[in-house]
């Protein structure tokens, strides 16, 4: 998968997150990986076709998605992951995806994405792309989210 | 003939007032106005509007936030954003809501009824729609059940009336864009699944990812299938479908992310699946 398809999403997040009420961005770990992602609690797939295709699976302990529905919620407290955190949660994927289909119009890639699907549980794996995807760490306020990323053109 | 009803969200008195004036001596009549969020709701859930006319800045939340939970109550309902902002991020964010069309302020008269007519027009196209479209989904379903595993099938079919859908085994999920989005989810048992990959690829043995691999492809073949046949009877459809992405483990919550779903049930000789698929009740069809 090329690289240069990941970078929509960083812009996205560096974007999206600061209008929700997120202080720090930062980028961690970048790796390719093979097969599958480990749901870590929390996982939103979300698919993209056209010009580019496939699909993005957003992964994420429960504990980090509660405090980022938090946030979202204005710093309301999130003891457990309700329907509206989970609501909070796909509105999240879906404007950062949004956001990152704007970023490949751009560059003259049209894009459509789907409708996010949230999955619970720690209990399932996610295949993401018939052969390689990258896994790109991001640390919001310290609560890490990983993007998996199985996009082709 | 009956008016049509139109509820005016708007927190400025200016533009209400504005609002009412355009809409006087026309087909339409103001049947309510909300002036925050909260108030909206429960007006759409008390008057039961035709169409609403939605700001995006509300004291209490957004115009899109807003809509989502009026979606939430009624996933038919119709929603134009009327605001002094329209960039590409927020109509984005409203089309996925739901939202039907954009008009920035100051809105011209003429604009505002001729987009207000055409949502309304089309709501007659998208009942049909929510009619039809499931009947494609089954008959591509037992069509390529009996050509793809040479079984016959039984198939049930039920609203999805759960806030979440359990999946045991494998999931395969495939989005769908165009005019309406969607999603279309197969599930099966990992034993069901091995006997189907066996019969279709007419071999005893079959490793795991052959079975992955086998049932994200016949999920795919359903769908292209079913969009096929729906982009030919709704011109202006546009649907096409994205890769599927496969999950699999022992209990999978998918949560259903407000769309009008229905769930097939599918029996055959070597076992049963699930096919759950819906669509936003949002943006009308070829419209």
């Amino acid at each position: 998968m090329d690289v240069k398809l990941i970078n929509p999403f960083v812009d996205a997040i560096a974007t999206v997150m600061p209008q929700l009420g997120f202080q720090s961005i930062n980028r961690g770990k970048l790796a390719v990986k093979e097969q599958y992602v480990s749901s870590q609690g929390v996982t939103v797939l979300i698919g993209m076709t056209n010009q580019v295709r496939g699909n993005i699976a957003y992964n994420m302990s429960e504990e980090t998605a509660r405090s980022i529905a938090s946030v979202m919620m204005m710093g309301m407290p999130v003891e457990k992951m309700d329907e509206m955190a989970q609501s909070a949660i796909s509105e999240l994927v879906n404007m950062v995806t949004a956001n990152a289909a704007i970023n490949f119009e751009k560059q003259g890639m049209n894009v459509d994405i789907s409708p996010p699907s949230l999955a619970l549980g720690a209990d399932f794996k996610v295949k993401v792309s018939s052969t390689k995807y990258l896994a790109l760490e991001l640390l919001v306020d310290s609560n890490a989210i990983e993007l998996n990323i199985g996009l082709g053109q | 003939m009956n008016k049509i009803r139109v509820l005016v969200v708007d927190d400025s008195p200016f533009s209400q007032k504005i609002m009412a004036g355009t809409l006087d001596q026309t087909s339409f009549e103001v049947c309510g106005f909300a002036e925050n969020g909260w108030d909206a709701v429960a007006k759409y859930k008390f008057l039961g509007p035709d169409v609403v006319t939605m700001d995006m800045n509300l004291p209490d939340m957004d115009g899109i936030s807003c809509s989502r939970e009026i979606i939430s109550i009624d996933p038919a309902a119709k929603i134009v954003m009327v605001s002094a902002m329209r960039d590409e991020n927020l109509l984005a964010r409203g089309y996925s809501a739901g939202v039907q069309a954009f008009l920035q302020k100051p809105v011209k008269s003429s604009e505002l009824l001729d987009t207000l007519r055409k949502i309304c027009e089309c709501s007659q196209q998208s009942q049909d729609w929510l009619n039809q479209y499931l009947t494609h989904f089954v008959s591509a379903l037992k069509l390529n059940m009996l050509q793809m595993a040479r079984v016959e099938s039984r198939v049930t079919t039920a609203v999805d009336d759960q806030p979440k859908f359990t999946a045991h085994g494998i999931a395969v999920i495939i989005g769908i864009t165009g005019k309406q989005s969607g999603r279309m989810i197969l599930t099966i048992s990992t034993g069901t699944a091995r006997k189907f990959t066996q019969m279709i690829l007419g071999s005893e043995t079959v490793d795991e990812e052959d079975v992955l691999n086998s049932i994200a492809e016949f999920a795919n073949i359903i769908g292209g299938h079913s969009v096929s046949a729906i982009n030919n009877q709704f011109r202006g459809a546009e649907l096409r479908l994205t890769p599927p992405g496969i999950m699999s483990g022992n209990t999978i919550d998918l949560i259903n992310p407000r769309l009008n779903s229905f769930n097939v049930h599918i029996e055959t000789e070597i076992g049963t699946m699930t096919m759950n698929i819906g669509f936003a009740g949002g943006n009308s069809l070829g419209c």
